[in-house]
């Protein structure tokens, strides 16, 4: 029911081109994305340190570091401003992992979001192929933690899966420049992504709220294609 | 065409999901076996006899305290439950008496882990398995009593033998010796294999052996079996010109044998030791520097070093004087039980004051009686084991009342145990005088019971069913109350005291009050009242003054009964088993001494 919705509310804009004869494009965008992740990394911490005082000497890769972000998105164009819908996908993680003779064990920690928004573009400067642009993206996410805990000994294995989904709201202020030619738009920019809201995902031993924190620096490449 | 190959591009964006895949290989020394190792387990004992809730104690050693998981088996598929206990101890606690009779093997399984610290090793899944086992043998069997198979002499010593007992479940031997010159002394032995013991006390008499088996939480206890064997006799006594020359036979179980020891008792029962002689195969005595002319008795007394005496009337002799006691020491046992008692007898004449005997026997209690003859007899019996038994007249003796026709006879038993009186009438104190024909009792009969008494001239019976004062006065028996009535007024409490003064009056006491009677017509002349409760009173006969101990002070008072005035007041011992006597201005105890009153 509710992608028959999104899917109602997508085919606004083709029609709503095709009636009134404003140029569309399609496009994917690659990003790389910095991440917060204050309290998950707090989290890992604390299991390394767990592990280790049972004398499992692990260590922790990762501790969620910059990853690869990818978007689609439907733009409408204006004469001075673009806008349009955007959807994404962006992941990040750590694992621990101990191995020895005898098996080893592997404690990993991933969070992937996906997310649904809008986009706006603001034409700061227009010459014939080249253009600056202010944007900003106002999106709502689903973040899906998923913990993956596997071990084996001896060559039997045990795996233990944990997941929990959380809702979120963000938005994304950016600055970009784009060459244009009659059938694409090659854009590349930087921006910086704020979280607005983001459910807890339970509370520390302080009481403390534990947050998935996708703040951080955004840089991106982007490809669009007139229809 | 590539509008299609952008769309796949696209999902294909979309799973490009981070995925970290680094790892962390440690090396790590693998263990060397997974065999079982060995380990220190400290057991009471390899393999024993348990019955009913047994109990094994064991240690772990530092190594298998670490364990990960231990299990207790019986025949290795029973469980059984064990607990740590609070001194670092672990427990296996369980009831035989659902097993039958036999062998069966107790196994302890501990997990260790194998010490390499790799990762299996740390999560348990890499361990060391240790065993260890110990036979025990389950004998819930009932046992049979022991029985004495045969008591005999064997090198100076009475043996004892029995059959084995063949239960597992054997605990220990116990054997009851009870003879009449030693008393009762038990011996414990827990060797099972051990079925003769030989009794080291034993020197001669009447002996009862039983043999008490322990086994499993039970006792169970065989017939009794009683051996006799003549004491030691005289063999001859001859008279020289100036020596006396005694032999006599050498004890039968001369193994047991301490040493002789001779002693002279003369008419006046003066006591000397004349030798001691520890070869006990010299059984002979030459006495010289003799005196003649006097008439005594010849015993042999057996002795201990330590405590206990026994005598056995051998033969009388006339004619003159030579060592009369012959007494023998012998080894005694160090766990008998015996409790004190003492008893003085004084021979009060106006002109001569002596005593008679102080004898302090343990457990023995002192009866007085006087025989139809009119003799008065004392004597004594042992309580042992609870059981009131009488024995030989270990010490009797008589007097002719007619012999101390002007003096007094008078006796101050103690007995610490009073609940062991019984089955006699036992008199706390006797005063009399012959003339007046006058008997004074003070009695303590716990069931009726007859008595004679002889007034001095008549032979009267009379039985006597309670406590109380009873006045023999001119052929009549009355008992006497406070009231100074001859009959029944109120109970009179046998602790109270009574006693009788020579003369005309005759004085009753109760706790703190003193009343003198006429003795012919039983009126009250006077009485006093004490501040403090009084006890053992008599009236001094040569002085006329009464005499008493203060229950809660340490005094002995002397009242004056014609003024009714404290005329002296003495420091004592006022322990409850010392009585006191006041006879001619003397203080006399039941412990043997005695002391000067100064009074005018």
């Amino acid at each position: 029911m509710r992608s028959r919705n999104i899917l109602l509310l997508l085919s606004i804009f083709p029609l709503y081109s095709a009636l009134f004869g404003y140029e569309t494009s399609v496009g994917v965008r690659v990003g790389y994305h910095q991440y917060k992740m204050t309290d998950f990394r707090k989290i890992t911490e604390t299991a390394v340190q767990q592990y280790t005082s049972h004398g499992i000497a692990v260590k922790e890769f990762g501790r969620f570091p910059p990853y690869f972000a990818y978007y689609i998105d439907y733009t409408y164009y204006g004469q001075n401003s673009n806008i349009g819908l955007v959807a994404g996908f962006s992941s990040t993680g750590s694992t621990i992992h101990y191995a020895d003779y005898s098996g080893q064990l592997r404690d990993t920690y991933r969070l992937s979001r996906y997310q649904i928004g809008f986009l706006g573009e603001n034409k700061l400067y227009v010459n014939t192929r080249f253009q600056i642009l202010s944007t900003i993206e106002l999106s709502a996410s689903r973040t899906n933690f998923l913990n993956e805990y596997y071990l084996e000994i001896f060559g039997q294995d045990q795996k233990v899966n944990y997941s929990m989904k959380k809702w979120g709201c963000n938005i994304e202020p950016s600055i970009c420049i784009r060459f244009t030619t009659p059938l694409y738009l090659f854009s590349a920019g930087i921006g910086y992504e704020l979280d607005i809201f983001q459910q807890s995902y339970g509370q520390d031993k302080n009481g403390n709220n534990l947050y998935a924190s996708w703040q951080g620096i955004i840089t991106y490449l982007s490809l669009r294609y007139k229809l | 065409m590539y509008k299609h190959l952008l769309l796949l591009g696209i999902l294909f964006l979309l799973y490009c999901q981070y995925n970290p895949t680094e790892t962390n290989y440690v090396e790590v020394s693998q263990a060397d076996s997974t065999d079982a190792v060995s380990i220190n387990l400290n057991t009471a004992t390899d393999s024993m006899a348990v019955w009913d809730d047994v109990r094994f104690e064991y240690e772990l050693n530092s190594t298998t305290k670490d364990y990960k998981k231990m299990s207790v088996f019986l025949n290795d598929t029973i469980p059984l439950e064990y607990y740590e206990s609070l001194t670092n101890k672990y427990i296996i606690q369980f009831n035989t008496n659902g097993y039958q009779n036999g062998f069966y093997k107790i196994s302890i399984i501990l997990v260790l882990p194998a010490g390499t610290g790799s990762l299996a090793d740390i999560l348990g899944n890499e361990v060391k398995i240790a065993e260890f086992a110990w036979i025990i043998h389950i004998d819930n069997s009932e046992a049979s009593a022991i029985e004495i198979n045969n008591i005999y002499e064997e090198n100076g010593r009475l043996k004892i033998e029995w059959n084995r007992c063949s239960n597992a479940n054997f605990k220990k031997y116990i054997i009851f010796a009870h003879s009449d010159l030693l008393g009762g002394h038990t011996t414990e032995i827990v060797d099972k294999n051990t079925t003769a013991w030989c009794d080291s006390n034993y020197i001669g008499g009447s002996a009862k052996y039983t043999i008490q088996l322990e086994y499993k939480d039970k006792k169970i206890q065989g017939p009794q079996k009683e051996y006799y064997s003549p004491f030691i006799k005289f063999k001859q006594v001859e008279t020289g010109t100036h020596d006396i020359k005694i032999t006599w036979e050498k004890p039968t179980f001369y193994s047991n044998f301490k040493k002789y020891l001779l002693i002279k008792v003369d008419s006046n029962y003066d006591i000397d030791t004349l030798a001691e002689i520890t070869d006990v195969d010299k059984c002979q005595y030459t006495y010289s520097n003799d005196t003649f002319g006097k008439s005594y008795d010849l015993y042999i007394v057996v002795n201990s070093y330590t405590h206990y005496q026994w005598f056995e009337k051998s033969t009388s002799w006339y004619g003159r004087e030579i060592p009369q006691y012959l007494k023998i020491e012998y080894n005694v046992p160090n766990n008998s039980y015996y409790m004190q008692s003492n008893a003085v007898i004084y021979r009060l004449d106006p002109d001569n004051l002596e005593t008679l005997a102080s004898i302090s026997y343990p457990n023995h209690i002192w009866y007085f009686d006087i025989s139809p003859d009119g003799k008065l007899l004392y004597s004594f019996y042992r309580n042992h084991f609870a059981n009131f038994n009488p024995i030989d007249l270990a010490i009797e003796g008589s007097y002719n009342l007619d012999d101390y026709y002007k003096g007094i006879i008078a006796f101050m038993p103690t007995v610490l145990n009073n609940n062991s009186i019984y089955g006699k009438t036992y008199i706390n104190s006797i005063t009399q005088n012959i003339n007046a024909g006058i008997i004074c009792l003070n009695m303590t009969s716990p069931n009726p019971s007859k008595i004679g008494i002889d007034s001095g001239t008549d032979l009267y019976d009379f039985t006597i069913s309670d406590n109380g004062l009873y006045v023999m006065l001119n052929n009549e028996l009355f008992k006497i109350y406070p009231s100074g009535s001859k009959r029944y007024l109120a109970e009179f409490d046998y602790r109270h005291f009574a006693f009788f003064e020579l003369g005309q009056k005759c004085v009753y006491t109760n706790n703190r009050q003193i009343i003198i009677y006429n003795t012919q017509t039983l009126e009250i002349l006077s009485s006093f009242t004490f501040s403090d409760d009084i006890i053992t009173p008599n009236v001094d006969p040569v002085s006329g003054y009464l005499g008493v101990k203060s229950v809660s002070k340490n005094l002995y008072y002397v009242i004056d009964l014609t003024t009714g005035d404290l005329i002296y007041q003495q420091k004592i011992n006022n322990q409850y088993y010392i009585d006191y006597l006041l006879l001619n201005n003397k203080l006399f105890s039941n412990q043997g001494y005695s002391m000067d009153i100064p009074i005018q």
